[in-house]
């Protein structure tokens, strides 16, 4: 691996775990919320990550994009099939969350939140493939789907790194503020 | 959504109205919905901002690695080509031959890594056969094995099939017909009566045949082949390069043409002085 490629890979490895921190806080607030609905701290943060969660899914989303085209383009990974199907769900949440950011329109969720738990489910599909290579295969000559590019710290492959954003994504769109549902 | 509200509002009371009065109410409505907004600006902002740097960053990397790429060093370095694989050019008289009839011409050199189960590779082969012959004598394809064995499971017995009927100096003959008949074995799970029906079609000794294609110095030399074009950075078939340089595959045989015509107008024309007897050159040495 060239040292450039190296650096892509360690700076999105820390972005992800960062990310896997913010999920599990994520859900810690959401569960508090529902269990404890008279926590005043809780519902602080809970507002205010209701009022920017359109933002956040933007942030997520595009640092996504970001990365799987550092890794395509700079790093000279080539993406396999699922990586495909993966970046088919993912692209669009940029792009769609973007333009609801702009316009100031809360409804994002009703796009994000199926989109991401599709590729939800591809990402965690990619994580067996790659655990079990021989059960499930999937192989191209160009690139395997199963073939790990890396795994810093010893699990944050890239389809662990999908998975951590379609997550957070995902739990972004729990938090979407009521009112916007018609 | 609340100024949707309003809006509706507006409207509703609009009939007591004035035009002017609607215009001031629908300003200081627009107000109100700004300062709502404004709290909220500061993240979103924060959030622009890093991402079009990422991006900005990102743009950077992928034009500097296009710049790298297009170096000739990177180029001319990385392509080696071992004497493997099968030559194949055809003679002014559209015979089959495997060396230039004329000593003097200048060759110009086509390298096909190719898989025998792949139907691009199919569709590329008469393009190939006929340009040989629209340039006979002048150019020369060499034939090296690329199988793609995880999603080609013909491939690799095809090219063992090939190689056994190369022994009996009739490979691009059987390849001929291997590409001809692909849709009928390539599907099959065991093709080997079909390749014996070719093998007996091109009237091939057919013990020796099916003795040679379990030659394990021809799976390895395929092998080697294969290797040689992973390292020479073949990601798919049919891939060419055109004297030692990797080519897109050309849309068609006038693009081949234009190709190969752009290679024969570079080489300094010394064709005509070698033709005295004492500096009859070596034809090897012709080839640039």
């Amino acid at each position: 691996m060239s040292p450039l490629a190296n650096s892509i890979v360690e700076i999105f490895s820390t972005l992800t775990l960062f990310g896997q921190g913010v999920a599990v806080f994520l859900l810690a607030i959401l569960i508090t919320k529902k269990f404890f609905p008279k926590e005043k701290n809780c519902q602080k943060i809970a507002k205010f990550i209701s009022e920017n969660y359109t933002t956040g899914i933007f942030f997520i989303s595009a640092v996504a994009t970001a990365g799987s085209l550092s890794f395509s383009e700079v790093a000279n990974f080539t993406p396999c099939k699922l990586c495909w199907f993966q970046r088919i769900a993912m692209y669009p949440i940029g792009l769609i969350s973007f333009v609801s950011m702009i316009k100031s329109d809360d409804g994002v969720k009703k796009y994000a939140l199926p989109l991401s738990l599709i590729g939800l489910v591809i990402a965690g599909y990619h994580i067996l493939v790659q655990t079990f290579p021989k059960a499930l295969e999937c192989s191209d000559e160009v690139a395997k789907c199963s073939a790990k590019e890396f795994a810093q710290y010893g699990y944050i492959t890239i389809p662990v790194m999908a998975f951590t954003a379609f997550l957070l994504i995902a739990l972004l769109a729990f938090f979407a503020p009521k009112t916007s549902k018609k | 959504m609340t100024r949707m509200l309003t809006c509706n509002i507006i409207e509703d009371m609009a009939e007591g109205l004035t035009k002017k009065q609607i215009k001031e109410l629908r300003k200081l409505e627009k107000l109100q919905s700004r300062n709502l907004e404004q709290k909220n600006n500061s993240v979103k902002w924060i959030a622009i901002a890093v991402v079009s740097a990422l991006f900005l960053v990102l743009f950077v990397g992928i034009v500097l690695v296009a710049k790298n790429k297009n170096t000739p060093a990177a180029n001319t370095g990385s392509t080696q080509f071992a004497d493997t694989g099968h030559v194949r050019m055809i003679t002014s008289k559209g015979e089959e031959a495997t060396a230039s009839a004329d000593p003097s011409a200048q060759i110009v050199s086509i390298v096909e890594y190719a898989d025998l189960q792949c139907p691009a590779c199919k569709t590329y082969h008469p393009i190939v056969k006929e340009l040989l012959a629209a340039y006979p004598d002048r150019v020369k394809l060499t034939f090296k094995h690329y199988p793609l064995v995880s999603i080609h499971p013909n491939a690799m017995p095809s090219a063992l099939a090939a190689e056994a009927a190369g022994k009996q100096n009739k490979f691009f003959e059987y390849i001929d017909m291997l590409y001809e008949k692909q849709e009928v074995w390539s599907a099959l799970p065991n093709p080997q009566a079909k390749f014996e029906e070719y093998a007996k079609a091109l009237s091939l000794d057919l013990e020796r045949f099916k003795k040679d294609q379990k030659d394990p110095s021809a799976e390895k030399s395929i092998n080697d082949q294969r290797e040689e074009g992973i390292s020479n950075g073949v990601t798919g078939t049919p891939t060419f390069y055109l004297e030692g340089e990797k080519i897109e595959s050309p849309v068609g045989i006038e693009e081949f043409k234009k190709l190969i015509d752009a290679k024969l107008k570079t080489a300094t024309p010394q064709n005509s002085e070698s033709t005295s007897p004492t500096s009859a050159p070596d034809p090897l040495q012709l080839q640039p």
